[in-house]
């Protein structure tokens, strides 16, 4: 435990150390509420065996909350998000050997692809289906994230944070196990790697030395998921910033955890350099153009996307920072998280979508903070409670109950929330099932976790067929390739590109040299469909009725290059053709 | 009293903060002067208010007499610039008479401009007799400036409600800083900002609630309530007191369906906004929020000047997420508590690090050089006050680039029949002497309050009949399709389907009695309910469709929205030959 603080700061600094004498804790306690006006006060006094009991019921309660998860993932087996299908899908093509950018498009960068890649060994080691492996996968993470963020409170609790952190543990379990559309999106597995860091570096710039390899551990994993996308660099960033500006010392930033993540993210970039040129001409050269100039064919307005859908969390993200600015004295856990969640927000904005997978990060960090808050403001409460204590029993008095009201709130809580989940799952557990053998694999799940589609895919191509998705959308050709254990008809995933191309051609802010450039690559794009469609053969093309097939129906793609078709079904939206 | 902010034996001893105070006094006077310039330029909700506020001069109740949705406190607010713009436009005071744009435009800056400068002097005294050390008085003097670039910045929205809201608010918040920073205000500064926080509070119930979140904010922070606190009940006494004013009949009309309906704008989603121009973009008001919240959360401990500010634009932007209106005038508020914020939060990095990174290259220079390059007092005067000479640069360059851009808007009527080609300003088109004459009454059915207003101001015309907004009918309409329960607000069953047939019946009473020379109907839900009603056949006889036109405008200027879904048929009432139109 020595390992845990420097030498250099002692208790005086951490009045939460339950190591203390009674007379110690007290004057660390009077010294706390003395130097609350300048804002150093951050532990929490804690004596006795309670905060021991704390520490097991939050770790019970969150165990809970990740064995209702894999429960839950486990009865719904084929049940898996569009996007998260895709990048599923795309690693399991990666590991067959197609190259991204030139044999499958998509605009993530490429770690998006590389993140898959253990569910799909998984699943195919275990001969699971591999929307099954994905979710076992993300509850992995889950659980180890949980983990992390469990060994480093009962690390911190010398320090008196050992309230907070694990609330705020509890907060990260409890947040994966309500996730249904957005479970294993990138913004949730970034979430999810980036947590145990964030609150392993506050207990850094705190002074805490945990062990090597459980930072190196947690350095790792933020590395891989700021890997992800860009701007989740610039949001983990945010929290340090918070941190510097409270101790303004260089020393935490060279600590093994960010060495870690650096040198994941300088791998992961060096990377790049050792790609085919073809790949990397695919993403650079064609792929980010397009997207660059086509980019705000998706936006809509700041008030549609703030004010609709995702306003609760938004007025969650104004009382969290309010709060956070009122609580700041007393800690940095809850404004590093606050932080997080507002430059998390920013990029929601930024992007100028109603997506609700861009909001994960906020969500999450709002959740958590709150947390932290809740365990503040009891902790304020219980100090007025006790101001008629005897000065030589406060400090006892104090704790002991903060503790017990905490331990004794955390239990209630989680337990309604468990009941809660339990009688959701119970309640799935008599929907109607599909029996798994037509997939190949044993067991049933529930029918309506499977795409509208699967059935007369199923009954117009074999395992070996391929099947092709021309829509704007990842659904509904996402999941259902997973679904069936079907293999995309092209190189393109998806035909985003297509009605982009139409937008930037309608735009009036740019050359017609330029234009003319987007032009060539429409036509490179449908050459490419065409010559897809000879090469593997498609058993079945799905075209998006709006607004695909009419831009193809303009290039007269689907009298050229699908004579061997011919539409058999029109439904959902979609125009189905057979090969004949 | 020695803290951070204050020091016995070193007040007074600023170089700085005069010259930011200098500086937040030009910013003022270019900020009046543009102003002043742009005389013209009212917003949307402005107008609207102006405009409720004379029909209550000449007697109309609102709610009873006329649609209005905010509170009456607004309209008695109002009621100084309507008298001022009818002296100037030598028109007898409470006369129902429409007041051209031009004095009405003249007439709203001269009361905002002097009320912010009332409010602006008033705390700058407070702050003055405070006994701020030197970093304390360059810390307020970077806020004074900032309020002086927020005033400046807000462009065509001046005097807009907000506005308003924060010229009375900002001594309490600024007596707020003061006393986060430990320093001791004397009762007298504390009751005057006390009493003008809550006369501004009691304009809109949103602003009480700001005023509660700040007090919560500060007892939570462990800044215990004092004297300044009774804003808070002040705020709800006024506003009572507002609703005291009118009578039983306006009271039962708010009570049966204003409110009601009020909720509903506020609650349901409004997918007429989808469209990345339906409302205007201003993101970059979130941005500028991200960048106080962000370096705040962690530097509040040692800032406590950060929180009230910072603490305010959070509630600005909740108020803008709640009203639903996505007006440019909805997010004043915020932008001011983030420029206030981030002025503070620049001369908090000048002082802590600008100023030793300059003393370290003027020594590495000295060093290089062997001598030192100046004079020793030169050095340290220009340690002092080169960077807020920056700051103050810098920040007037960003506002004026900013304006520049948000006053650069383009804004017309686009005729889409082929009979007509021109484009007309949607003012000019109603004032067009050869269409219609003056006294003239008009009406645009649209589902917001913006075009309608500003443009009946632009043009000197009046709305006729009860509503002076279309609001309500869209809500409605609205709720009627996202299937809410009457019993969800509170109402008895069927009480959606009435109201919205009364209202309706209502406009084509309206319309039936006053017949407003020009009607401008909106295109889509305005348009099918027209048609489904029959209103558009009976219209026929007594109006003449001229064409279609298509309102738009490029987001940023007065008039704000822009225009896909702003499509409207143009009728004209038919002259005496009750055959072709009137001109």
């Amino acid at each position: 435990m020595q390992r845990l603080m420097r030498p250099t700061e002692g208790a005086d600094l951490f009045p939460g150390s339950n190591c203390l004498s009674a007379e110690q804790a007290h004057s660390n306690f009077r010294m706390s509420v003395e130097e609350e006006a300048d804002g150093s006060f951050e532990g929490i006094p804690l004596n006795g065996p309670g905060p021991i009991i704390f520490f097991v019921v939050c770790l019970l309660c969150s165990l809970t909350f990740v064995a209702a998860g894999f429960k839950y993932w486990l009865i719904h087996c084929m049940l898996i998000g569009s996007d998260q299908a895709l990048y599923v899908s795309m690693a399991q093509l990666f590991l067959e050997g197609r190259v991204p950018y030139v044999d499958m498009f998509d605009n993530n960068p490429p770690m998006a692809i590389y993140l898959q890649i253990p569910p799909v060994v998984l699943a195919q080691l275990a001969h699971l289906p591999l929307p099954e492996g994905f979710s076992l996968y993300v509850c992995f993470l889950n659980l180890l994230g949980t983990l992390l963020i469990y060994y480093f409170a009962w690390k911190a609790r010398r320090i008196g944070a050992l309230l907070p952190i694990c609330l705020s543990g509890a907060a990260y379990a409890y947040f994966t196990m309500n996730q249904r559309l957005d479970f294993g999106q990138r913004e949730h597995i970034y979430c999810l790697l980036y947590m145990p860091f964030l609150v392993l570096r506050y207990l850094r710039w705190r002074g805490a030395r945990p062990a090597l390899w459980s930072s190196l551990l947690c350095g790792i994993l933020a590395g891989l998921g700021i890997a992800m996308k860009p701007y989740f660099l610039l949001i983990s960033c945010a929290p340090e910033m918070v941190f510097w500006w409270r101790h303004r010392t260089w020393r935490p930033f060279l600590a093994p955890e960010v060495s870690a993540a650096v040198a994941v993210v300088a791998v992961y970039i060096v990377h790049f350099f050792f790609l085919p040129r073809s790949e990397l001409q695919g993403f650079f050269g064609f792929i980010v153009p397009i997207y660059k100039e086509g980019y705000e064919y998706y936006v809509t307005s700041m008030l549609y996307n703030m004010g609709g859908f995702w306003r609760g969390e938004f007025y969650w993200l104004i009382v969290v920072s309010a709060l956070a600015l009122a609580l700041s004295r007393f800690g940095s856990l809850a404004p590093a998280l606050c932080t997080f969640s507002f430059m998390s927000a920013l990029v929601f904005v930024f992007a100028g979508q109603v997506w609700s997978y861009h909001m994960v990060p906020v969500r999450l960090a709002n959740s958590m903070a709150f947390c932290v808050e809740l365990v503040i403001l009891a902790a304020i409460v219980a100090r007025k409670v006790c101001a008629g204590v005897a000065e030589e029993r406060k400090v006892q008095v104090y704790s002991a109950w903060l503790v017990r009201c905490s331990t004794v709130a955390v239990f209630l809580c989680a337990g309604y929330y468990a009941y809660d989940f339990w009688n959701f799952i119970v309640a799935d557990e008599n929907v109607d099932t599909y029996p798994l053998s037509n997939l190949g694999y044993k067991g049933s799940c529930p029918a309506t976790d499977l795409e509208p589609f699967v059935e007369s895919c199923l009954a117009a191509s074999t395992p070996s067929d391929t099947v092709l998705f021309i829509s704007s959308a990842m659904a509904p050709g996402y999941p259902l390739m997973v679904q069936t254990g079907r293999r995309p008809g092209s190189r393109f995933i998806h035909a985003m590109m297509l009605p982009i191309f139409a937008f930037i051609d309608a735009r009036t802010d740019i050359t017609e040299l330029q234009k003319q450039r987007f032009r060539q690559d429409k036509k490179k794009v449908l050459n490419w469909y065409a010559d897809d469609i000879k090469r593997f053969k498609p058993a079945l093309i799905y075209i998006q009725n709006v607004p695909i097939k009419s831009i193809l129906e303009e290039e007269k793609f689907i009298e050229n290059s699908m004579r061997d078709y011919r539409q058999v079904d029109n439904k959902d939206e979609y125009s189905i053709f057979k090969r004949r | 009293m020695n803290t951070v902010f204050s020091n016995d034996a070193d007040a007074g001893r600023s170089s700085a903060a005069p010259l930011l105070f200098g500086a937040a006094v030009i910013v003022l006077m270019i900020s009046a002067a543009y102003h002043f310039l742009h005389v013209q330029e009212l917003a949307g909700s402005l107008c609207y208010e102006l405009d409720s506020s004379r029909f209550l001069l000449t007697g109309r109740l609102p709610y009873y007499d006329f649609y209005f949705d905010e509170n009456p406190a607004v309209l008695w607010m109002r009621a100084p610039t309507i008298w001022i713009a009818q002296m100037i436009s030598f028109l007898p005071l409470g006369s129902g008479a429409v007041i051209a744009p031009a004095p009405l435009g003249l007439a709203s800056f001269v009361f905002t401009t002097l009320l912010q400068l009332l409010s602006f002097c008033f705390t700058a005294r407070m702050v003055s007799v405070c006994k701020l050390n030197q970093f304390g008085a360059a810390v307020f003097g970077a806020l004074l400036l900032g309020w002086a670039v927020f005033m400046l910045a807000t462009g065509f929205t001046d005097g807009c409600l907000q506005h308003i809201f924060v010229s009375l608010i900002a001594p309490y918040v600024v007596l707020k800083c003061l006393l986060a920073c430990g320093l001791s205000v004397g009762p007298g500064w504390r009751v005057g900002a006390a009493i003008a926080a809550g006369f501004g509070a009691a304009l809109d119930p949103f602003f009480v609630v700001s005023l509660l979140v700040v007090e919560s904010i500060e007892l939570i922070a462990g800044r215990k309530p004092g004297l300044e606190a009774f804003a808070l009940p002040l705020s709800v006494v006024v506003t009572v007191l507002s609703f005291a004013t009118l009578n039983p009949a306006a009271l039962r009309e708010l009570n049966d369906w204003i409110l009601a309906v009020k909720y509903l704008s506020m609650r349901l989603d409004q997918i007429e906004y989808f469209g990345l121009t339906s409302v205007p973009d201003r993101r970059e008001q979130f941005y500028l929020l991200t960048a106080l919240i962000v370096p705040a959360s962690a530097l509040v401990r040692r800032l406590p000047v950060l929180r009230p500010p910072a603490v305010l634009a959070l509630c600005g932007l909740g108020i803008y997420l709640t009203e639903q209106q996505g007006l440019s005038s909805d997010v004043l508020l915020m932008m001011w508590g983030s420029t206030l914020g981030l002025f503070v939060l620049f001369q908090y990095f000048v002082y802590s690090s600008g100023r030793t990174f300059l003393r370290r290259i003027y020594m590495l220079a000295a060093e290089l050089r062997g001598t030192p390059c100046v004079s020793e007092r030169f050095r340290s005067y220009a340690q002092e006050l080169i960077l807020p000479v920056m700051a103050f640069f810098v920040c007037s360059f960003i506002a004026s680039s900013f304006l520049e851009q948000r006053q650069s808007a383009e804004d017309a009527l686009q005729p889409t029949s082929d009979l007509d080609t021109e484009c007309y300003h949607p003012a000019t088109f109603l004032s067009e002497p050869a269409t219609f004459e003056l006294g003239d009454k008009a009406l645009i059915l649209c589902g917001h309050k913006v075009p309608a207003y500003p443009v009946y101001t632009e043009s000197g015309r009046q709305a006729c009949g009860y509503f002076t907004n279309f609001e309500p009918l869209s809500v409605l309409r609205s709720a009627k399709e996202h299937r809410i329960a009457d019993e969800e607000i509170g109402k008895p069953k069927g009480w959606l389907d009435d109201t919205y047939q009364k209202l309706w019946t209502r406009l084509e009473e309206s319309i039936a009695s006053e017949k407003p020379a020009f009607l401008l109907v909106s295109s889509g839900p305005f348009d099918a309910e027209f048609t489904k009603r029959n209103t558009l056949t009976r219209l026929k006889k007594l109006y003449v469709r001229k064409n279609d036109t298509n309102y738009f405008s490029s987001q940023c200027g007065p008039s704000e929205y822009n225009g896909w879904n702003y499509r409207y048929a143009t009728y004209v009432l038919r002259g005496p030959s009750a055959q072709t139109p009137r001109q």
